[in-house]
């Protein structure tokens, strides 16, 4: 009811009105030109000193992770994994210890960016033993798992793939898969 | 009443400005280590982990510091909302897939967990951010020595 007798109230004002809702915080039009004008600069300064502080920097950074521009890696997909997997292949999950736990490739290494440094001296003569290593991550957007396999392969293990499907893919395709042990109840 | 307005705003600004460039030094400082941050939460394709981290950490710290010495204020604090909101957005994803891991806002990392907490958090500190949107303080600050920009901000 107080919009109704607003609007006719501003009506009164006489032909070409706009109507205007009263009690709402609105800030002047070219106030808010301004700012957003503004904004648009803060925008671009920060795009500029970020890209001029990486290019002149030595520990800036490239366009591109290293596991893009020049991966050691190469895709492989479900059912080719598979094959890999029953001519020996080894699996290595490149997820969170928590995720992996949680299910998990048959017969997968964990093997997570974060614990990379503290695992791989563990694993190094296993994984030495596998002519193929296949690497998986959670999605497909293939972090973790390029970061894993760019460093396995730099490391010199001979043919790293990584798993261009999802670990759900696998699963839903009946592959092999280990699930959490359930805790039977006293 | 008016200048406990104004105290507020200033104390919102100096807030802001010191969360927003001890959140960002490091990011700035360490690219590889944000980028690597940003790249476990898995939202983005891994060509643009990289540009994004760099253009959020400079955005961070370029904000506090106009925050700081109180230019552009009511676009440095639209900035700093939108950047809370935005955070908040990536918590509440990382809650929903139930991401343990350090959320790589804060130096150090100790004790910042990716998930609601840290979503709840980051919609806290964008009220001060909105305050200041609408009511950006001229005390201690470069646009209130331009009477121009002073009458503009009243």
């Amino acid at each position: 009811m107080a919009s109704c007798s607003e609007f006719l109230d501003q009506r009164k004002a006489g032909p070409g009105f706009r109507y205007k809702p009263a009690g709402r915080p609105s800030l002047p039009r070219p106030v808010l030109r301004t700012t957003l004008r503004r904004c648009l600069l803060i925008l671009a300064m920060a795009a500029a000193a970020g890209l001029a502080f990486n290019l002149a920097a030595p520990q800036g950074i490239g366009w591109l992770p290293a596991e893009v521009s020049r991966p050691l890696w190469q895709a492989v997909g479900l059912s080719r994994a598979r094959e890999l997997q029953k001519a020996g292949a080894l699996f290595i999950d490149a997820r969170d210890p928590g995720r992996y736990r949680a299910g998990r490739v048959r017969g997968a290494l964990s093997l997570p960016p974060e614990e990379f440094g503290r695992y791989y001296p563990m694993l190094r003569a296993q994984l030495k033993q596998a002519a193929t290593l296949v690497v998986y991550g959670r999605s497909r957007s293939r972090w973790p798992a390029a970061w894993v396999a760019q460093e396995l392969a730099r490391r010199g293990h001979g043919r790293v793939l990584v798993l261009s499907a999802t670990l759900e893919q696998w699963r839903a395709a009946g592959y092999p898969f280990k699930a959490p042990r359930r805790r039977r109840r006293p | 009443m008016k200048i406990a307005l104004q105290v507020i705003s200033l104390g919102c600004r100096l807030f802001l400005a010191w969360l927003l460039i001890y959140a960002s030094y490091d990011k700035v400082w360490e690219p590889a280590g944000f980028a690597a941050s940003m790249a476990r939460y898995e939202l983005l394709p891994l060509w643009a982990v990289n540009g994004a981290s760099v253009l959020l950490a400079w955005l961070e710290l370029l904000v506090g510091t106009l925050l700081l010495v109180g230019l552009w204020v009511r676009a440095a604090a639209l900035w700093a909302a939108g950047l809370m909101a935005l955070f908040a957005g990536i918590m509440i994803y990382a809650g929903i897939i139930g991401a343990g891991y350090d959320c790589g806002c804060f130096p150090g990392g100790a004790g910042h967990t990716a998930g609601y907490g840290a979503a709840l958090r980051d919609l806290g500190f964008m009220l001060p951010a909105l305050w200041l949107f609408f009511l950006p303080s001229r005390w201690l600050a470069l646009d209130g020595l331009r009477p121009g920009q002073a009458a503009r901000l009243r």
